[in-house]
């Protein structure tokens, strides 16, 4: 079965970071694998300025994303681990897993969005992710539905 | 009900979170044995598409709201079972008595 997000796209990050400096961590492991273009952070972050941070989407949580576009290569997901959260101005502040996605089509919702809903749901599973101290726990973690 | 319930989940592009939202809602209205029609929308244009209420972030509801003609529903977390099912419950009861 596929991979929710696969192990390159997963990252634990130790320093300090402001929001526009997350999102671009998260996207920088989406621009690595070819799934983005580089313009696409930069859309992330827009999203964020002009939207306001309901990419926060639950305590600790955020999604970053920004809208199909020519910048989108191919639909992917990342995840970073945040050891000290980062702060969005939300109410859902500080976030400690900030995952960003790519979506190629309008009409086409992410398949690997839905499981990690799932995934999402489950107090003990956040939980745990949050703790992680290695990129392969977290790795085994978000997988642990499809494996 | 008559006719079936058009229940809109809104983010900013109607891709991302609005499908994590609409996957719960779907779950809140099926546990509620209400069958209703639940699809997403993006902030710009959703609004303005007819249907019975519409479900959206804090920080979307503002511009959501000046556009829409039906009750705009807030949810503070997305991946919360319990608030989402507490507020449809919410929307139902009120839905009852118009």
């Amino acid at each position: 079965m596929e991979e929710i997000i696969i192990r390159e796209n997963i990252r634990i990050e130790r320093q300090k970071a402001k929001w526009q400096e997350a999102i671009k961590i998260a996207g920088n492991l989406l621009l690595k694998n070819g799934s983005i273009t580089e313009s696409y952070i930069n859309e992330m972050i827009h999203t964020v300025l002009e939207f306001g941070p309901y990419i926060v989407i639950a305590p600790g949580m955020a999604i970053a994303h920004a809208a199909p576009s020519a910048s989108v290569l191919r639909d992917d997901i990342s995840l970073v681990v945040f050891k000290d959260p980062v702060y969005f101005d939300s109410q859902n502040d500080p976030v400690k897993l900030l995952f960003a996605f790519s979506a190629s089509k309008k009409e086409q919702h992410l398949e690997q969005l839905v499981k990690l809903s799932t995934l999402l749901s489950e107090e003990e599973t956040v939980q745990a992710l949050e703790e992680s101290n290695t990129e392969e726990e977290v790795y085994k973690l978000v997988n642990s539905l499809v494996m | 009900m008559l006719k079936k319930l058009q229940i809109q989940a809104i983010c900013g592009f109607g891709v991302g979170t609005s499908t994590l939202l609409m996957m719960k809602l779907t779950t809140a209205f099926k546990e509620y044995g209400v069958d209703a029609h639940i699809f997403t929308g993006d902030v710009i244009v959703g609004p303005t598409v007819p249907c019975d209420v519409i479900f959206t972030s804090k920080e979307l509801a503002g511009n959501v709201q000046r556009k829409a003609k039906c009750p705009v529903i807030v949810i503070t977390n997305f991946v919360n079972q319990a608030e989402i099912k507490d507020k449809v419950k919410g929307f139902l009861d009120s839905n009852k008595e118009v």
